[in-house]
């Protein structure tokens, strides 16, 4: 009954996504062309002559209607085809593919471990509300808030590579010459994991520990803030009076405590995983990691147009697709909204 | 006259707000005799909850205890160890709260609050906890304690939500049930239910219950004693019928003649008979 | 009775709304508390070291000596030289006049979009209203900076492309937030009393409506402040938006990136703690500023 239930919910998530997934690539399609006017003298440059603009133009297709070319973008997305970049002469969706696992495994690896310090550190100082752990965090997370991302990825490959040298330098999932994992999905980590080639996989860990703290240094602190005051709000609530009042034990009101905190925090991630996207395009650079994030700069450097646009879309999609997640969470999570 | 199940001696309290120190509670003493139901009663803010709040020691966040003595039985509460209190609430003392929505956990079942609750003070196995969950709700009144055991409190109506409450107070037996407000919160139907519920509990039982209350009509209907409280202060105490039908006290007068005290001159009169 | 209310009274207190006779500024002068007064103190510091430092320093900011090129931190060079001869002292000093530039016009412009488009379909529950909603909605579904960086790339590496790219990625944020506050400060009684004695709608707009759904957005600006800052840094970091040799924040950290991996901190350290300074001094504010409305909401 209750799985039925949850499926009719999920099939009905599914179909509100359709509308807002349209949403997204008209958005995306009018404000690349918005920014961009005519991609074709973009990629032709600022020197080049009518006729190469002209060929361009008619090679992309950018010489008809606005509205024609629009409903073709629709009709190529639906079908998957982002078009072919202009760069390594591949679809986009090819080459988005390729590289998406990488960030993925970064970002998601980066929000999990920020979600894990971030509710500790955030209950911990709920728990000590005014005393001194609570001021070293709120002080912490606060300073920590204006952090540029990618500095610290620098700041921290200066001390760990060159100071220390117990970290690898910027050279990506897998060094050169080291020992790769079968290529699988494309995240190294992920692929050395399942492919169970331990030494791929220590490889990987040595690789990614380091971008992977620059996101997680990061991205504790605004977690850790609304952890603390929704567990102070939980903590304040007449449940855990009442639990107190029944002589539950500290340790048990500290779970109370921590579940109650939960659903604004797991709301929270549905926005926070859409900003480490956009911190993934800078810590992937500092790390030449070699992830979609990556190549979208890449893209920018030699205006491939195609290429922009469909990481634009990309993100933009997955931004949906987690609030549908998100939103899935926070029913399983909280039963006063279920079904 | 045996030794009485509660007795709080010349209790002072203060809280400490962000600039200043203001004293909530000064001299209080009251008793409660063994089966008997003491009422605490006086306008918001006279210190009724704060007097229940200091007894079993969860005073807010800034609270102290400047004096005095809180007994259970021959116990000293105010001297004992943090664990050691924590015994003592919810095995020798029960708390019922106003807001019964609210002091249920929202997260989980009312079996598994129950449950964690029996954790933290009995031995029992899974079956044994249960079996204990489903007899004190049907001892609340509860006919259909299956379902409501596995419901969430949200799901629950104000009044089934305050029978999960003081079911899950007597779990582990408890002496002493302190209601603090109990029916403040609930429909005028359900006050009267819940009310005939402890009353029935407390003779049933023979518990001894402290119930707090603005409302004297309560106090008229239920209690065999009453302390009568002003500005944190007891102001006049004694049998329920001495103290309502020969107040000493000017503000007790004030009280009575701003309620409507039928019960006192009709048919049912006072717990004290029963 | 003058005791402190216990915690708890915090969350059931009932939405107290300001008295409508009072301004945020007029709040403002009445309570300023030490966030407020630090944030805006390091804010001016900055603005105003961004022109005393170049003029008393014996280096020009966007003037190159390859001669001293990567010189570590001296008395000479208290920051230091990167590889081009530039004397980061000067240059991070200098930075703000750029970067604060910048972000002040392309937020502000932002927030005024959005306070003007919030106020309007907040009042009127016309197509128009209902359009530009759904058109925030799609836009703050992508990732606020890869947006900014694809438009600006996108656009072209002009400085008012960038302010117009800030300007369309902020707009959505004051349009939720004033939006739901006039939503709820139209059913106030004062507003309907406002009405009901026949103030006209621009009057009613201007004099009550607005200076009671201010207070979030301003809260909220100083925060897009601090993002905004180390967005436009991102971007050029990326090489996009400012470049070389302007002396800005972002586009210094780049210019040391490569050297990091050979021990030459000082020129991305530096202009990365400038930039954190300037993020923390716009996030204080926006901390003091909540902190004064707290204080006039309890």
């Amino acid at each position: 009954m209750r799985a039925r239930q949850w499926a009719w919910l999920i099939a009905r998530r599914i179909l509100f996504m359709i509308p807002i997934l349209f949403g997204v690539a008209t958005a995306t399609f009018f404000m690349t062309r918005l920014a961009g006017g005519d991609p074709a003298y973009l990629i032709a440059g600022p020197f080049a002559t009518e006729e190469v603009v002209a060929s361009i133009q008619a090679q992309l297709g950018t010489d008809r209607p606005l509205g024609e070319q629009y409903l073709e973008f629709l009709g190529d997305t639906v079908q998957v085809d982002l078009g072919t970049s202009l760069f390594t002469d591949r679809p986009v969706t090819t080459d988005l593919a390729d590289r998406l696992p990488a960030t993925l495994e970064l970002v998601v690896l980066a929000l999990g471990f920020a979600l894990l310090f971030g509710l500790a550190l955030g209950s911990y100082a709920a728990h000590r509300r005014g005393k001194g752990g609570d001021r070293a965090v709120r002080i912490g997370s606060f300073s920590a808030l204006s952090v540029p991302d990618f500095w610290l990825g620098l700041v921290l490959l200066f001390f760990f590579f060159f100071k220390l040298g117990v970290a690898p330098g910027p050279t990506g999932q897998i060094p050169p010459g080291g020992a790769a994992p079968r290529d699988i999905t494309g995240a190294a980590l992920f692929d050395a994991m399942i492919t169970l080639n331990f030494e791929a996989f220590r490889t990987a860990l040595h690789q990614i520990w380091l971008p992977l703290m620059t996101m997680v240094l990061i991205f504790t602190a605004p977690i850790a803030r609304l952890a603390r005051s929704a567990a102070i709000e939980s903590l304040t609530s007449d449940a855990i009076l009442f639990g107190r009042a029944c002589g539950l034990p500290k340790s048990r009101l500290w779970i109370y405590a921590t579940r109650g905190a939960l659903p604004p925090v797991v709301t929270f991630v549905g926005i926070l995983f859409s900003v480490l996207l956009g911190s993934a395009v800078l810590v992937e650079t500092v790390f030449s990691w070699g992830g979609a994030a990556q190549y979208a700069v890449n893209a920018i450097r030699v205006n491939d147009f195609p290429a922009i646009q469909g990481f634009v879309l990309v993100a933009g999609a997955f931004s949906v697709g987690i609030f549908l997640i998100v939103d899935l969470m926070y029913r399983v999570i909280d039963p006063r909204v279920r079904l | 006259m045996t030794q009485p199940a509660l007795s709080v001696e010349d209790l002072s309290v203060e809280i400490a707000g962000r600039d200043s120190v203001a004293t909530v509670l000064t001299g209080v003493g009251l008793t409660l005799e063994k089966g008997r139901m003491h009422g605490l009663v006086g306008e918001t803010g006279s210190g009724k909850s704060m007097t229940a709040r200091s007894i079993i020691r969860l005073l807010p966040p800034g609270g102290r205890v400047t004096s005095g003595s809180v007994r259970l039985g021959n116990r000293q509460l105010l001297t004992l160890d943090p664990k050691e209190m924590r015994e003592v609430r919810g095995v020798s003392i029960g708390m019922v709260f106003q807001n019964p929505r609210t002091a249920l956990y929202p997260m989980t079942t009312v079996e598994t609050q129950m449950a964690n609750v029996l954790k933290a003070h009995l031995d029992l196995d899974r079956a044994e906890r249960s079996a204990r969950i489903r007899e004190r709700l049907r001892l609340v009144g509860i006919d259909d304690e299956d379902r409501i055991a596995r419901s969430y409190p949200h799901e629950l109506s104000g009044g089934l939500a305050q029978r999960a409450v003081i079911a899950t107070a007597l779990l582990c037996d408890p002496e002493v049930l302190i209601a603090d407000e109990p029916t403040t919160g609930l429909d005028a139907t359900i006050q009267r239910q819940i009310l005939e519920l402890i009353a029935f509990l407390q003779s049933e039982l023979s518990l001894s219950v402290l119930i707090i209350t603005h409302d004297l009509g309560i106090i008229a209907q239920y209690c065999h004693t009453v302390s009568v409280m002003h500005d944190g202060r007891v102001v006049e105490d004694g049998d329920m019928r001495q103290v309502l039908l020969s107040p000493q006290h000017d503000y007790t007068r004030r009280l009575i003649a701003a309620s409507d005290l039928r019960e006192l001159h009709g048919e049912r009169v006072a717990g004290a008979d029963r | 009775m003058n005791r402190p209310a216990p915690q708890e009274s915090r969350t059931s207190a009932a939405p107290v709304l300001p008295r409508h006779s009072e301004g945020f500024v007029r709040r403002l002068r009445r309570k300023l508390n030490p966030p407020l007064l630090w944030g805006a103190f390091i804010i001016i510091a900055l603005a105003v070291g961004a022109y005393v430092v170049p003029a008393i320093s014996q280096f020009g900011a966007e003037v190159a000596n390859p001669r001293e090129a990567l010189e570590p931190p001296s008395g000479r060079h208290p920051f230091g030289t990167d590889r081009s001869g530039f004397d980061i002292f000067v240059r991070v000093f200098q930075a703000p006049r750029i970067d604060l530039t910048i972000v002040v016009l392309g937020v502000g412009l932002g927030a005024v979009i959005g306070t003007v488009l919030g106020v309007v379909t907040g009042f009127s529950r016309r197509i128009m209203g209902e359009l530009s909603m759904r058109v925030a909605d799609v836009v703050q579904a992508f990732p606020l900076l890869i947006l900014a960086i694809a438009l600006v790339a996108l656009g072209g590496n002009s400085l008012t492309n960038v302010v117009f790219v800030l300007a369309f990625v902020n707009a959505p944020v004051f349009l939720r937030l004033i939006r739901s506050r006039v939503l709820t400060v139209r059913e106030q009684r004062f507003i309907q009393a406002a009405v009901a004695l026949g103030n006209s709608t621009p009057r009613l707009v201007f004099r009550h409506v607005l200076p009671n759904s201010l207070g979030p957005a301003v809260v909220q600006f100083g925060i897009s402040m601090g993002y905004g800052i180390l967005t436009l840094a991102g971007l050029a970091y990326l090489g996009v938006g400012v470049q070389l040799p302007t002396a800005e924040w972002g586009s210094m950290i780049l210019s040391g990136s490569s050297y990091i991996t050979t021990g030459q901190w000082w020129i991305s350290v530096f202009p990365g703690i400038f930039l954190a300074i300037a993020v923390f001094a716009f996030n204080l504010l926006s901390e003091g500023i909540e902190q004064v409305r707290e204080v006039h909401i309890r």
